[in-house]
């Protein structure tokens, strides 16, 4: 399965929800359902502008976990 | 998106509820005037209104130019007023009306929903659905009408085969049930089951977008 990391890189970075949702343009409620792993998908604009604000790869804030490990 | 938020949408959609909620209005008050009926005849008994016809035959006789035709004096005299069967047909007219009333009922809570911007909604495809069962209803309705219509015609005539000749009575046998049934109805009640299904389908995509960041 997919797991979202973003909190872990949000962590590292020292940024807030609101100020990333403010950067990246969606809303906070948006991107707290992306962050605890509530979305269907993710558009490859919305990835850019995470990256792009995070300076990060999209490996950092998706990541594959087997699920029968 | 803008489609539904541009102004000159919202005012058709507002003018278009308005109408639906006068037409809702109109075809409920319809009602009433047929349940008078229904209870006037309830009350009034039969004997008197045989009697009344009965005391104006002649007119009747003179009215419908019957001595021209194979109709003779002996045969009027067959008409007699058959209670049941008029209730019977009033209230199918009030079963139509009914009909009727379902129909434009969910179409003005789904011009509603939309006014309020919730198109793509299971809410929706299950109102055009119903929209679509009420004009197979509508459809079937008709050659019911028209059965009843010739029950009605056969009471009043008590079976009288030259009466019944003169008649227009468009439903006497099943054959002419079947094609009495109204099939532009049906087919626009097809079209629109298919219309509600689109709108399942529409849901489907419409979930798929809100939950894709």
């Amino acid at each position: 399965m997919i797991i979202i990391r973003l909190d872990r890189v949000m962590a590292d970075r020292k940024v807030k929800l609101s100020e990333l949702a403010n950067e990246i343009d969606i809303t906070v409620a948006n991107l707290s359902n992306l962050k605890t792993g509530k979305v269907k998908a993710i558009r490859f604009s919305t990835l850019d502008a995470i990256c792009k604000a995070l300076d990060c790869q999209p490996a950092d804030i998706i990541e594959y976990v087997d699920d029968e490990s | 998106m803008n489609t539904f938020n541009s102004k000159s949408f919202n005012i058709l959609l507002k003018v278009l509820v308005t109408i639906v909620t006068i037409a809702l209005i109109m075809v409920s008050v319809s009602i009433f005037p047929i349940v008078l009926v229904i209870i006037a005849l309830i009350v009034i008994p039969s004997s008197f209104i045989n009697d009344t016809m009965n005391d104006n035959k002649d007119v009747l006789y003179d009215s419908f130019n019957m001595s021209n035709s194979v109709i003779s004096y002996h045969d009027v005299k067959d008409i007699t007023f058959s209670k049941p069967s008029i209730i019977l047909l009033f209230l199918l007219v009030i079963g139509l009306i009914v009909i009727y009333i379902l129909a434009i009922n969910y179409l003005r809570k789904w011009l509603k929903n939309i006014k309020n911007e919730q198109i793509f909604t299971l809410k929706n495809a299950n109102l055009i659905e119903k929209i679509a069962y009420c004009f197979f209803g509508l459809g079937i309705y008709s050659a019911i009408l028209g059965a009843a219509r010739y029950y009605v015609s056969y009471s009043l005539v008590s079976g009288n085969s030259k009466l019944l000749s003169i008649m227009d009575n468009d439903v006497e046998s099943i054959g002419d049930f079947i094609w009495n049934v109204n099939f532009a109805f049906i087919f626009a009640g097809i079209i629109i089951w298919i219309i509600g299904r689109v709108f399942k389908y529409g849901m489907f995509l419409q979930e798929e977008y809100d939950s894709t960041i």
